[in-house]
């Protein structure tokens, strides 16, 4: 039988049977939905935090940290508390020593006691916090920032977690009633820089004491999380002034590889010289992935359930029809015909069902955003877009329609084609 | 040229703990062009040897050769073609699918075997049995001997060098029956070989030889 004859008969067919081919549709269709809405929400979700929250790396770029106690996403000490390697300048040489690694960007550990005073522009009041610095490459930040992020004898250029900005604009500003902050705002701010005056060290740590004026150039994924980062010749320059002089460490490094597949070997080499990759992106992502697939549970079984419907409906289609299938027979069907005949009419039910469930699905996920945007208040993070419907994720779940409507329909299609002809013709 | 043979075909079916035999030791060969009447009471076994011969039903014993092909340990494939390309079947109840029209009908057996039937075949072969004008009906809308001949123009049109027949004549009156004698006669004529199982004296003393079936034996 030629395939065009099997796929008309088979439209026939279902068509013939439009008040069943429309219930089984239709469950496949719920299947399919509830199936896309949950992945499409746990790839969402999975995006946002990896994007936003934990700011996921590309993947040709690692970064390494002093080995520290990993408790999911919590890490507990770092480095030379744990009796671990700490990183210093002997550590970044051999770090970009390690074959594929073709850019290492250290993160410059300014241990000064530090405390800011400012913000009066902005808060309306001035304020007066204990501050971290960190010194970062220049060329690492220049992407976002551009060249204001270079060393200069008239003030401190400093840049701001974008991390911290959003936790700040999401959580404080609209607890305190602060105005939100956006990048623009918060460039060409200056604030006065107290070395040797940290609330919680004193002067410990500090040579000598002294006051910096301190400007905002931009924002970056790379400053450190709660405080302020500054180009490597400031940050070095600081410590040469102000520092007792011990030995450069630096509190995590970034390494780049040549390409993404040399990613592993290279994280080999990382900890075979004592040190540890950051895993928090990750873990987090194994975390979400996994709930997500736990979730997706339920779509499957909302699609076996479908099957099980299709199944019951064929049998008895194909019960109602035993007399014309064994006509058929007669004058030259055979059973590789009729199997064929049957299992299409099931995938076209699939198609059908996959491709309604898929739309029924996204439409779901639209109105949840819109809703969302509407009804829930500000947090942390919050998406623009709480689901992901990649084009690979509308295709699996038609391939899934098809295949679960095709193994409902096989049991009773293999039973119909094994029918004897003069048996069938009998009835 | 033998175009259908049978040797020595026994079938048995379950009747209760025993076993019936329906056919017992059935031999027969029918030539090329020839017309041959198979009569014999009701229940004789008739049409139960027709399907056998038909690779309709492929439960017993013996051997049939139907156009040269042994039947016994052909694939269902191999089967399935031979009936729908080989073998014309004309079946006592018709068989005809009711949700298809009459056209549709008889253009039947070439959707699973891969031929191209030409819409002019079908008319042609719907003018033969006398059904001009009736090609969409469908067959409730049909007398019982136009669906009898729409079941003899499915047989035909594949042009299939054996036609095995069950009644066809028993629905139609005389004048009709005689037409489709004279298509028998043409069919004949083309060197088909013709088995007819019939009640109808009319096609029995026509035909060039008769076989007398009963209780599943010929004498
Ligand atoms: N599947 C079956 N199981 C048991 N017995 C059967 C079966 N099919 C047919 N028979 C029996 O086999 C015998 C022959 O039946 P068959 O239909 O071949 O007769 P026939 O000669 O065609 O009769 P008729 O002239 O009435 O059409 C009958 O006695 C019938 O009851
Ligand atoms: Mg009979």
């Amino acid at each position: 039988m030629k395939l065009g004859e099997m796929v008309g008969m088979a439209a026939a067919d279902a068509w013939a049977a439009r008040a069943r081919s429309l219930v089984s549709v239709v469950g496949i269709a719920l299947g399919v939905g509830v199936l896309v809405v949950i992945v499409a929400l746990g790839l969402g979700v999975r995006g946002a935090v990896l994007d936003e929250v934990v700011q996921r790396m590309p993947l040709d770029t690692i970064e390494v940290v002093p080995k520290s106690v990993n408790l999911g996403l919590i890490k507990l000490g770092g480095g030379s508390l744990l009796g671990g390697r700490v990183i210093d300048d002997g550590t970044v040489t051999s770090l970009g020593a390690i074959a594929d690694v073709v850019a290492v960007y250290p993160k410059l550990e300014v241990k000064l006691p530090l405390g800011a005073r400012g913000g009066e522009s902005l808060l309306g009041k001035s304020l007066y916090a204990d501050l971290f610095v960190n010194g970062l490459p220049e060329e690492l930040v220049r992407t976002e920032v551009g060249v204001a992020f270079a060393d200069n004898t008239d003030y401190l250029p400093v840049v701001i977690s974008s991390q911290l900005l959003e936790l700040y604009n999401s959580s404080v500003a609209s607890t305190l009633g602060t105005p939100q902050l956006t990048p623009q705002t918060l460039i060409g701010i200056e604030f006065d820089v107290w070395v040797g005056r940290s609330l919680i060290l004193g002067q410990q740590g500090a040579r000598t004491t002294g006051r910096e004026r301190a400007r905002v150039v931009g924002v970056s994924r790379h400053a450190v999380k709660l405080g302020a980062s500054l180009p490597m010749a400031t940050a070095r320059r600081l410590l040469a002034k102000y520092g007792e002089g011990g030995a450069a460490t630096y509190g995590s490094v970034i390494l780049k590889a040549r390409s993404a597949a040399d990613v592993p070997a290279i994280t080999r080499a990382v900890r075979d010289q004592g040190l540890d990759v950051d895993q928090t992106a990750q873990q987090a992502a194994d975390l979400m992935s996994g709930a997500t697939g736990i979730a997706s549970l339920v779509g499957l079984l909302v699609l076996v359930l479908a099957a099980l419907n299709i199944a019951h409906s064929f049998v008895a289609m194909l019960a109602e029809r035993r007399r014309e299938l064994g006509i058929l027979r007669a004058v030259g069907a055979s059973r590789g015909d009729l199997l064929g005949v049957v299992l299409l009419q099931a995938s076209f039910l699939g198609a059908a069902g996959g491709v309604f469930g898929v739309l029924a699905g996204w439409i779901v996920c639209a109105i949840a955003d819109a809703s969302a945007a509407v009804l829930l208040p500000d947090f942390p993070f919050k998406p623009k877009s709480f689901f992901a419907l990649p084009w690979w994720l509308a295709l699996a779940a038609l391939l899934a329609a098809v295949l679960a409507a095709c193994l409902g329909a096989a049991w009773p299609a293999i039973r119909t084609a094994r029918l004897r002809v003069t048996d069938a013709l009998a009835d | 040229m033998t175009l259908l043979s049978a040797s020595n075909i026994v079938k048995e079916v379950r009747d209760g703990e025993r076993k019936a035999r329906i056919l017992d030791g059935v031999s027969l060969e029918l030539a090329a062009g020839e017309r041959v009447a198979l009569v014999g009471p009701s229940g004789s076994g008739k049409s139960t040897l027709l399907h056998v011969l038909g690779a309709l039903d492929g439960d017993y014993t013996g051997e049939v050769r139907l156009a040269g092909t042994p039947l016994e340990g052909l694939s269902d494939r191999a089967r399935s073609r031979l009936r729908g390309r080989d073998v014309g079947f004309v079946f006592q109840a018709y068989n005809l699918v009711s949700r298809a029209t009459v056209a549709e009908n008889i253009a039947l057996p070439s959707r699973f075997n891969g031929t191209q039937l030409a819409p002019e075949a079908v008319r042609e072969v719907i003018e033969r049995v006398g059904l001009s004008g009736k090609a969409d009906r469908r067959p409730h809308q049909l007398s019982g001997g136009e669906r009898q001949r729409v079941a003899i123009a499915r047989a035909l049109v594949q042009k299939p060098k054996v036609v095995l027949c069950d009644e066809p004549t028993g629905n139609l009156d005389a004048e009709t029956g005689g037409k489709i004698l004279q298509l028998f006669d043409a069919l004949t004529g083309a060197g088909v070989a013709l088995l007819i199982a019939t009640h109808d004296r009319a096609i029995a003393d026509s035909s060039r030889r008769e076989l007398k079936l009963k209780d599943g034996k010929l004498s």
